[in-house]
């Protein structure tokens, strides 16, 4: 007798999840140098980048998708999101490139030295500051998925494995 | 081939674009600072003079690297008190930003439903 196979392969939505779960802790802990201590965080900082371009390539599709449909007849709220997105990842861009241009302890101990300029400085504190509140208004605009997602792969057993459990 | 379009070509594409983001902000940020580095330079200049006249030139020296070095030991010190107070800070900005637009969400959803004609029901 033929057994169903059960899928054990995740899903694209399933990766994302985990992903975006991934980032948000790392963006937290990233953000939080004053207990990580600054080596860390300029390390973390750096290393930051990969999940962040994973994040962005993931959704390339529905990127391009809404900059083609951009100046045609679109819904405001994928707009909004849309202009949101390219603003986040402006601010992303300033934050981690000023962040390695005042680091204390990364580049230096890879004896790459660097003189720290007081204006980058400033502009490293007041963008990651601001980037936080901006990616509260991202998740905020996000919730809906954010949260059915989660209800339906972290909170809840997969409907799909109960019923394959059931057969075998 | 699926592999250089879905992940490749994107992501050289993100590079790209944060290279733009870049190369626009470095002269924008650099010519903000040049005005404060020669303001830096003046007072450094009167610092050396008056340090020089004082004579303590050395030893204050020595003073303010021994300064740096205790800093920059406190500051690589992993703490969990402020790993969480910085995590707590976090919540409270996501919070409020969050917040406000699901807020503004609620109001343009509740006033793109009232545009819709009202029906019989409704004027009744």
């Amino acid at each position: 007798m033929n057994r169903p196979q059960r899928n054990l392969q995740p899903s694209k939505t399933q990766v994302r999840l985990y992903l975006d779960l991934v980032l948000f802790v790392l963006f937290l802990v990233t953000n939080a140098p004053q207990g990580t201590g600054i080596l860390f965080h300029e390390w973390i900082g750096i290393a930051f980048i990969i999940p962040i371009v994973v994040h962005v390539v993931m959704d390339w599709q529905w990127l391009v998708s809404v900059t083609q449909r951009l100046f045609r007849k679109l819904n405001g709220e994928t707009r909004f999101n849309h202009f949101w997105d390219i603003l986040l990842f402006i601010m992303m861009t300033l934050v981690t490139f000023s962040g390695v241009i005042v680091s204390h302890s990364a580049l230096p101990s890879l004896g790459i030295p660097i003189q720290v300029d007081h204006a980058w400085v400033e502009l490293h504190e007041a963008t990651a500051n601001l980037l936080i509140i901006m990616v509260g208004i991202h998740l905020a605009m996000h919730l809906k998925w954010i949260v059915s997602t989660m209800k339906r792969y972290l909170f809840q057993t997969n409907a799909r494995t109960v019923v394959v459990e059931a057969q075998r | 081939m699926k592999l250089v379009k879905e992940w490749l070509i994107p992501t050289l594409i993100v590079f790209l674009l944060a290279g733009v983001v870049i190369a626009v902000a470095v002269p924008l940020v650099n010519g903000t600072s040049d005005e404060g580095d020669r303001f830096e330079e003046r007072r450094e200049e009167r610092g050396s003079f008056d340090r020089e006249r004082d004579g303590e030139h050395g030893e204050r020296e020595d003073d303010e690297r021994a300064e740096r070095e205790g800093g920059r030991e406190e500051r690589d010190a992993f703490s969990f008190g402020g790993l969480m107070g910085g995590i707590v800070k976090q919540v409270m900005l996501m919070g409020i930003g969050g917040g406000i637009t699901l807020l503004i969400l609620a109001i343009i959803r509740q006033f793109s439903h009232r545009k819709t004609p009202p029906t019989q029901t409704d004027t009744a």
